[in-house]
């Protein structure tokens, strides 16, 4: 896991840094929607319900907001994400499998930095609440592993707009990165009859950190300008681990996302602005 | 396209190529005869609760089996030294299972007499077909007396308050009750609560049961209580005399359903000790995909004496030999025989 933290980490340091040594545009929308499906790839494993690590594929549906925010002369944004995660991964036989079901909620507060030449450079904090499970059909008293997690920390964002012809495309890298928070795990041999059927609830909600609870979410989007709206496709890489009460939990996943992006602002706004906003081509972009 | 878009384009590509690259280890448990046996051999070394009380040394008999093992192999051959090892444990909830067998051990009822005849029970005292049928359980009152009979063959059948209600107003007026759980091989321990909230005036600690902290095998929990609160107003119960009906085959929630039982005063249990199985189970997979069950939480009585073994009953009765011709159930009968006698009064 180490040699894959340290990719990531590396990985978001590489393009913050191209982010700096570039300059920016101004964000020229209010708010902006989009909404995506993506499918990939994902491994599970969960040491409470089997040795074996499982694979197979992924399917999450998202919706996103982003807007620019009022507070602090419009240089800073809010940014928000429910997503749904569902997948069905196998062993290396296929013999034996099982489900995850996962249901996410993020929320970013960003400050917004624009540089020179056609790149936005978004920084700050984020929330994120996790409620979900992974089902192993062929358990005995261990069927379930429930996965409830709040967790708080560090959210970036790198926007570039570069034009082919005349034609705006968007290209967007965002990362969350969860560093505190709260998180359910079970002791070791705890079985969820004894938890919720006889209320032994001892040492089952656990303070989380980097050492024994972590989350790392990049996207790379592109949005691309159809009519009116934008064509968003790009990839989403997860990767959430739990160590606690000597069980481990891993879920690792590669997605390709396929979406739709509009500017939601347009339909609260005045005849004049529509008109406006119209005249200015393809719809404005908010990164 | 300027330079620098191409130069930023190109970093992200990286990153993705980058990202793509990771995966989840597996802690070194290949899918091969050697890798599977080491699988299984450390998930019961990690999760199983037994070893000390049933004082098995799993360092030694991985000692034994595992040169019984190399790459070549077969399945069969296998699952057949796999099983072996298991049935080391001497444990009905440890089983291994895959596409062409399942392991047991099943000497805990198989070397006992089985002191049990569905047909006799059917044919001669439910009196087939003129029996009910509710949640699981047979009934009537039995001909010829005041006592009602109720059979309860599986504690995964689903009982529910009404099923309940029904059974126990059928038998309002009854000098006494007989609940027969013999061949009852377990199920759900919520079923326990149902069934005996009706028969005690106040809510009630029955057993306790923990769990393991840590892969080291006597890492445990503190004792929990397992309470069971008594039926609310509204609910049929029943304070009577009560005669529970075991065997040797009465494992897993049965022994707890009689562990429960034979604390109340009004109870006597007749028939043989029961088969234990007080390790609630769990399950694992192995790299082949064979799922293994292993006890993970035991369970003790009220005086923290773990009743894995089973629950030695009141009365020890023996059906004779289950032959052609035999028409008496002589469990049963010394059942009715205690609760006509008074003694409980």
């Amino acid at each position: 896991m180490g040699k894959l933290l340290g990719r990531l980490c590396l990985s978001c340091l590489f393009l913050l840094a191209c982010a700096v040594s570039v300059a920016g545009t101004k964000a020229d929308t209010e708010r902006t929607t989009s909404f995506y499906l993506s499918v990939g790839k994902a491994q599970i494993k969960d040491t409470y319900l089997s040795i074996i690590p499982y694979k197979g594929p992924d399917w999450n549906v998202g919706l996103e907001r982003f807007a620019v925010s009022r507070f602090g002369n419009h240089r800073w944004n809010t940014r928000h994400l429910l997503e749904g995660e569902m997948a069905y991964a196998s062993s290396d036989r296929r013999n034996t499998s099982v489900m995850s079901y996962m249901l996410s909620y993020e929320f970013m507060f960003y400050r917004r930095y624009e540089l020179k030449c056609g790149l936005n450079f978004y920084v700050g904090g984020m929330s994120m609440l996790d409620v979900g499970a992974v089902y192993n059909p062929h358990n005995s008293n261990n069927p379930v592993s429930a996965k409830a997690a709040l967790n708080f920390g560090l959210s970036g964002m790198a926007a570039y707009r570069l034009f082919i012809k005349k034609y705006p495309i968007n290209i967007t890298y965002s990362f969350s990165l969860p560093a505190v928070g709260v998180f359910f795990c079970p002791q070791f041999g705890a079985s969820y009859y004894e938890i919720f059927s006889l209320g032994n609830r001892q040492d089952w909600i656990h303070f989380g950190s980097f050492a024994n609870y972590m989350t790392v979410i990049n996207r790379l989007t592109i949005d691309l300008p159809v009519n009116r709206r934008s064509l968003r496709i790009g990839y989403e890489g997860k990767f959430r681990s739990m160590h606690e009460n000597h069980l481990v939990y891993k879920y690792y996943s590669n997605s390709f996302i396929v979406g739709i992006t509009w500017d939601s602002s347009l339909s609260a706004a005045s005849p004049r602005l529509k008109k406006k906003q119209a005249e200015a081509g393809a719809v404005a972009q908010n990164y | 396209m300027n330079g620098l878009s191409k130069h930023i384009i190109s970093a992200l590509a990286l990153f993705v190529l980058v990202s793509f690259s990771g995966c989840i280890d597996d802690d070194g448990f290949n899918d091969s005869p050697v890798g599977n046996f080491d699988a299984l051999w450390s998930v019961m070394n990690q999760r199983y609760c037994f070893f000390s009380y049933k004082d098995v040394d799993w360092d030694e008999v991985y000692s034994r089996y595992r040169p019984l093992v190399n790459d070549n192999t077969g399945e069969y051959e296998l699952f057949d030294i796999m099983s072996a090892m298991l049935n080391e444990l001497k444990d009905g909830h440890v089983n291994l299972v895959s596409t062409f067998n399942q392991s047991r051990y099943w000497e805990w009822f198989e070397a006992y007499p089985q002191n049990f005849s569905e047909e006799i029970v059917k044919r001669y005292y439910l009196k087939q077909p003129d029996y009910k049928i509710a949640g699981g359980f047979d009934y009537r009152i039995l001909e010829g007396t005041q006592i009602g009979y109720m059979y309860f063959g599986n504690f995964s059948s689903a009982v529910n308050d009404g099923n309940l209600n029904e059974i126990l107003l059928s038998f309002v007026g009854c000098k006494g009750i007989i609940i027969d759980v013999r061949d009852n091989g377990g199920g759900l321990l919520t079923n326990v609560d149902k069934i005996v909230s009706r028969f005690i005036t106040g809510d009630m600690v029955y057993a306790y049961i923990r769990h393991k902290l840590s892969p080291a095998h006597d890492d445990f929990s503190d004792y929990y209580p397992m309470s069971i609160k008594a039926a609310p107003d509204g609910y049929v119960k029943y304070y009577g005399p009560i005669a529970v009906l075991t065997n040797r085959s009465c494992y897993s929630a049965t022994n707890s359903f009689v562990a429960a039982m034979k604390l109340l005063p009004q109870v006597a249990v007749f028939g043989d000790k029961t088969g234990g199985g007080s390790g609630l189970p769990f399950s694992s997979q192995l790299p082949n995909g064979w799922n293994v069950r292993f006890s993970a939480s035991p369970m003790s009585d009220t005086d923290y004496k773990d009743i894995e073994g089973g629950i030695e009953p009141t009365f020890k009765v023996d059906m004779e030999p289950i032959e052609a011709g035999l028409t008496r159930d002589n469990i049963i009968d010394a059942a009715v025989d205690w609760i006509n006698s008074g003694a409980l009064r």
